[in-house]
This record gives C-alpha cells, structure tokens and sequence, in this order.
C-alpha cells in the first residue's frame, strides 16, 4: 500500500522522529523476515515511553502490537507466557478470577510485556517485589542470526542484558513470567497527608514495612512541599476476585494550548488534590485498576501538554546520599519556577533484576513532569544531573530525551558490556545519541 | 456433545475473525477455527483457550477447494450436533495494478473472495437447517457497494457476497437459520502500518465488538461502524463522472 510515512513520537511527544519504514508483524514466523530489514531495526509496543528509547529515526520500526497473543497461562502455578505485544491491561481480565496478579505493574496498564523487559520496570511495590525483570522465568529472542530462548540461568549476561535491556539485543517475541497470588481484586488503600518533602521520606520508609505498595505525591510549586503517601495491600476484607466492569478512560480529543499545564494550572490541581486527600476518609477499599493505574482516567492525558510535549525527568538517588539531594532538587526547581504537574517519591528496595542497564538501585526515586519550554527547562535538568550524577545515581531511561552521551556512560558504567551483546543490525534513536555523542 | 453448539471461524487467523473469536472466548464455548497454515492456527487456538475457551479444535484445509466444504461441515455436525455460529472471513485484497495485465489472477481473486464465501455459506446453511439452526455472520465490504477502479475485482466479489446473503437470508426467514451480511468499512490491520490512511478507519478490536454484538441480534446488513451506512448511501448514488474523478 502506497502513502507518505506518518511522524512518530513517544508519550512525551519529544522529539518527533520519522522512520525510514515500519513492520507489523503478526505472526511468529514473520519476525525472521523482519531482520532482513535494509536499515537499523527496533522493536517498539506501544511507545509510552517518553523520549526517544522506542524511535528509530530513518530506521526501521517493529511495531510489535499485532503479535499479541498467550501461549499458555497455567491456573495452579501461575505461570503465564504470551506474546511481546500483549497488553498488561488486557491481562487482567485473564488472570485476576483465576486469584492470579501480575508481579510488577508500572503507572499505567497500556504496557506490553515486551516494554515491561526492556525497561525493567517497576511500580508502588518496588521495596517488596522489584523489578519485573526479577519475575522473568524465560524470553523468546529472535536476533539477525537466528531464533533462541534465554533465560536467567543458563544464557547469563545476554539475559542480564535483555532486562532492561531498551529492545536493543534482539526482537523480544515472547515472556515467560510468574504472577503473584492474590486473595482479592481490591486493595486497602491508606492516605496519608503530609505536610514537608522529609515527612514523606519518613512516612514511606515507615510504611514500606507494613504495606506492600507504596507511593508519595509531592506538591512542588508549594514551599515546604506537601504532599499525599498512598499507601496499600491487597485486601484482607474483601475476597471478590471479579472486577466491576472498568470504564474506559475519558478521552481528551484535541492538542490543548500550549500554555495549559503551567504553574497557575498546576498549583490548582494540587491544591485539590491535597484538599481531597486532607479532609477525606484515610482508609478506603479500592478496585486494582484506579489503585494502580490513576491516571488511565484520561486518555492520552498527555496532549493536555500541548503540541511543545512534555518532558519527564525520573532520578534515583541512593541510600547512602540520603534525602538531601532530593529537597535540593526541588529546590532548584522551585527556584526556577518551574512546575512539575505530577511529582513522586518512592523508595526503591535491594531486590535487584541483573538488568545490566536497569535503573532502580536502593534509595529514593523522584520523578518529576514539565511542560517542554526548551532551553531554560533543559539547562535546570542539567544540573539536576549533575547533582544526581555526584550523588552516585542516575537517571530512568525510559524517560528520557535529552541527556548527554557522557553523562548517561558516567551513570550507566555497565553500558559497556551491555554493549556487547547488542544485535549488529539494531539501534535506536536514543542509543545513537548516549553512545556515540 | 455439546448442545450449546460450536462457535467456527472459518479463515480464523484473519484478523478480524480472530479478535471477534476473542471476544467469543469469554463465553466459555467450545470453537473451531479453519484456515490453511497450522503453526498460525494453534497459536490462535492457544491464546482462546487462555481467554477462557471451553475448547479449540483446529481444522487445516484451504477453503479455495471447494469440493470438501460439505465433508468438512458435515463433521462438524457430526461432532458437536449443532453450529449455533459461524463467521465466514476468507478473502484476499490483491494488488490491482498487477490484476490489469493478468485475467487468470482475477479469475482466482474471485474465487477465493466470493465463489468459496458463497460455497460455504450454503454449505452451512443446508447442515444447519435440520440441526437446530444458528447464525452465519459473513464478512462482505462496503467494496460491494459500488464498483471502483481501484478495486474492481475486489468490489465485484463483495458485491457478489452481498447479493447472495441478502437473498439467502431472505429465504431462510423462520427457518431458525440466520444470515447476517456484515460490511466493515476501512479497518486498521498490518496492510496499513505506518501509512498514512483514512481518518476514518476503525482498529480491529473496536470492529470485533461492534461484530460481537450484531451476531448477537437479528439485524440483516450492518455496516461497521454505523457511519459508514449514510457515507455508502452518497457513494451509490454519485454520477459516475464523479467517481472516476475522486481517484478512489
């Protein structure tokens, strides 16, 4: 079929990016075909992540969503295998009657398992469960010569560069993974208001010993910076395991002024959302999806940021560094007026993936979003990283789209040997841009 | 023996077919999924039976040749006393610049879009008369509407397809035996990725519910989306003059 090629972004719809072609294989046998690709390929899902990690500038695009099907999902064990293209989501339905869970669930259920291994992701239960990788029983990995199954111990470090491994070794076509046993589809949810930055630091280090998912909300345009701790655990309460049927998000239709999100904007949302938090009831009994996934209420809520996009900015800082660095950055931030809409803090446990370039690392994690005004915003996020990079941390990947070549090798100093095992014939637009500037 | 009946998809590593059998699979029934490559079939086989399929059996065969359609549903039959659904969805969109130099492919698109469609239908619906009746849902095209020069063949096949359900469908009426002509309009699959295509198209999942829910009712002719109905209306009613001219 004829016609010019569409632009693709990321969620942070920073930068656009056009690539020279794309796939969409729906079949097992077609991805052997795919590697014959004339420029360098990429296996994308669908592309939330924010910055440049899933586009291929004038390469070609993998666009693993129609490849989306379970091999096997074993009700007495819980061991499910399915397809890279398979939507965390639309897993649920599947597996939660069954009093099954999926390990580790990021912010949002529009994932694919594929996505969930390239960026080792994590979610409220880090200091319990860590990573996703962590929960990675075996991957199909097709490479440009040839097809192979890995797993954590007989392929070691290919594997350990899999996780977290951005797509880069090699098309993943399929996960093996092991849910978790839950007793109920609801979760007890705590909230705890807090009134400063180091309140949050103490309540979430306090409530990481009772409570398996835990998360801070940070107001950052208020000077002391309060906030809310979401705290919670699968309910003891309740032993439904069906779901009420869940509503799809509100969409948001158009491209919102570029000004929208700003500090008027943002000091009111919060303002709320601290208000809602305050003076309502501290304990309340939740369905998993709104628990886990608050913001698939709107969708495409990134388009309330406007044709400029958004950029995301997610450090971790380790323990021994303590909270300082954390109130240091939200002080520059607070200093250059800057207004970050969705601010959290959690803290990262010791559980460790192997991901050669997986971000966690014991400590305390902030993640930070800014309307993308250019230069002025870039120059603060620099600094942070500078802050960040001192502090012996580093900066989340998959939110990404501006850090420097030498800035992320100086973080990621396994970058290295994770270079190794790289697929010859594939890259990505953000690879081109930390390893070879 | 089940006397719910089978759900069967006949081309069911089709797109389309395939996510309508998803949502089919919730259900809980035993299905049967036809096609011509096994390796593609199982892998669909497998991801109904985690969807929650009572179970799936697989029938390798290339609908192309017409001659066992009868022994094939007749077996089915045999096995599960009744079809209470089938959903009929082989087809190919050719390339049509190619068909202008070459008549025998245009012979063969014909045959596989619209001869072996109407082959089974009445194959189907002759077994499922003394059987307990059931739904044959068929997927024809808004092509069938009006001939265009981009895809004459293709259109003159639906257009075949479309003809030939409605009149059936006519006659079977209070036998029990329903048939349902279903006309999807553009509807995003891997043919279309990274192009730039009609604002208008559908994703197959959204397709495959509106589907799930027509089988469901006792409808006749049901575009999907509904929109597409008042857009074919204007397109059957333009001066040809003007449709040569659109480029469509």
């Amino acid at each position: 079929m004829g016609g010019e090629m569409r632009t693709y972004h990321t969620w942070g719809r920073v930068p656009d990016s056009t690539p020279a072609g794309v796939r969409l294989p729906a079949w097992a046998d077609e991805l052997d075909r795919v590697s014959t690709a004339e420029q360098p390929f990429l296996a994308v899902g669908l592309q939330r992540s924010y910055g440049d990690s899933a586009l291929n500038n004038g390469g070609t695009l993998v666009d693993m969503t129609a490849l989306d099907r379970v091999h096997s999902f074993d009700h007495e064990t819980g061991i499910l295998r399915a397809d890279a293209g398979v939507v965390l989501g639309d897993l649920y339905g599947l597996i939660v009657p069954h009093g099954w869970f999926i390990p580790v669930v990021p912010g949002t259920q529009f994932v694919t398992l594929g996505g969930a291994v390239a960026n080792d992701i994590h979610g409220k239960n880090h200091h319990r469960h860590g990573t996703f990788g962590c929960h990675v029983r075996a991957i199909g990995l097709v490479r440009s010569e040839g097809r192979g199954v890995i797993t954590q111990d007989e392929s070691g470090e290919l594997f350990r560069a899999t996780i977290g491994g951005l797509g880069l070794t090699g098309i993943i076509a399929w996960v093996e993974v092991q849910c978790v046993r839950i007793a109920s589809a609801k979760v007890s949810v705590t909230n705890t208001p807090i009134d400063r930055v180091g309140s949050a630091v103490d309540v979430l280090s306090e409530h990481d010993a009772g409570y398996e998912f835990t998360v801070a909300w940070i107001d950052t345009v208020h000077h002391r910076g309060r906030g809310v701790v979401h705290s919670g655990n699968w309910s003891t309460t309740s032993d439904s395991l069906t779901e009420p049927t869940p509503k799809p998000g509100l969409p948001i239709p158009f491209d919102a002024p570029n000004g929208l999100v700003g500090r008027w904007s943002v000091s009111m949302f919060n303002m709320l959302w601290y208000a809602r938090h305050r003076w309502s009831a501290r304990h309340a009994e939740a369905s998993f999806r709104p628990f886990f996934h608050p913001l698939d209420m709107l969708q495409n809520w990134n388009r309330l940021y406007g044709r400029r996009g958004m950029v995301q900015y997610q450090c971790v800082i380790p323990t021994a560094a303590g909270r300082q660095p954390i109130e240091d950055i939200l002080t520059m931030v607070r200093k250059e007026r800057m207004a970050s809409f969705l601010t959290v803090l959690k803290t990262f446990g010791g559980l460790h993936s192997g991901g050669l370039l997986s971000f966690p690392m014991p400590g305390l994690t902030l993640a930070l979003d800014f309307p993308n005004t250019g230069a002025a915003l870039y120059a603060l996020l620099d600094r942070c990283d500078e802050l960040v990079r001192e502090t012996g941390g580093r900066i989340y990947v998959a939110k990404d789209c501006r850090v420097s070549g030498p800035t992320f090798r100086a973080m990621y100093p396994a970058w290295e040997q994770f270079r190794e095992h790289i697929d010859p014939k594939m890259s990505s637009s953000w690879w081109r841009r930390v390893a070879e500037t | 023996m089940s006397t719910s009946g089978a759900y069967v998809y006949f081309a069911a590593t089709s797109s389309i077919a395939e996510h309508v059998a998803r949502c089919h699979a919730k259900r809980g029934v035993a299905m049967v999924l036809v096609g011509r490559q096994a390796d593609r079939l199982d892998a669909v086989a497998a991801d109904l039976k985690a969807r929650g399929a009572l179970s799936v059996d697989v029938v390798v065969a290339d609908l192309a040749d017409c001659t066992k359609h009868e022994v094939m549903i007749a077996d089915m039959i045999r096995r599960f006393g009744r079809i209470e659904l089938a959903l009929v969805a082989q087809g190919v969109l050719q390339d049509h610049d190619e068909l202008m130099h070459n008549a025998e492919a245009v012979v063969h698109g014909f045959h596989l879009n619209a001869t072996s469609v109407i082959s089974v239908v009445h194959t189907l619906a002759v077994h499922m008369l003394p059987n307990g009746g059931g739904t044959i849902g068929v997927l024809s095209s808004v092509a069938g509407d009006r001939g265009r020069k981009t895809l004459f063949a293709y259109c003159a096949a639906k257009a075949a397809v479309t003809a030939f359900c409605d009149g059936l469908r006519m006659r079977l009426h209070g036998t029990g035996v329903h048939v349902v002509t279903i006309k999807p309009g553009v509807i995003r699959t891997p043919m279309t990725a990274g192009r730039k295509i009609a604002p208008i198209s559908s994703s197959v999942e959204a397709a495959a519910r509106i589907i799930e829910r027509i089988l469901d009712g006792s409808r006749s002719s049901v575009y999907v989306p509904w929109f597409w109905r008042p857009i074919m209306f204007v397109v059957r009613h333009l001066p040809e003059g003007l449709i040569r001219r659109s480029g469509f």
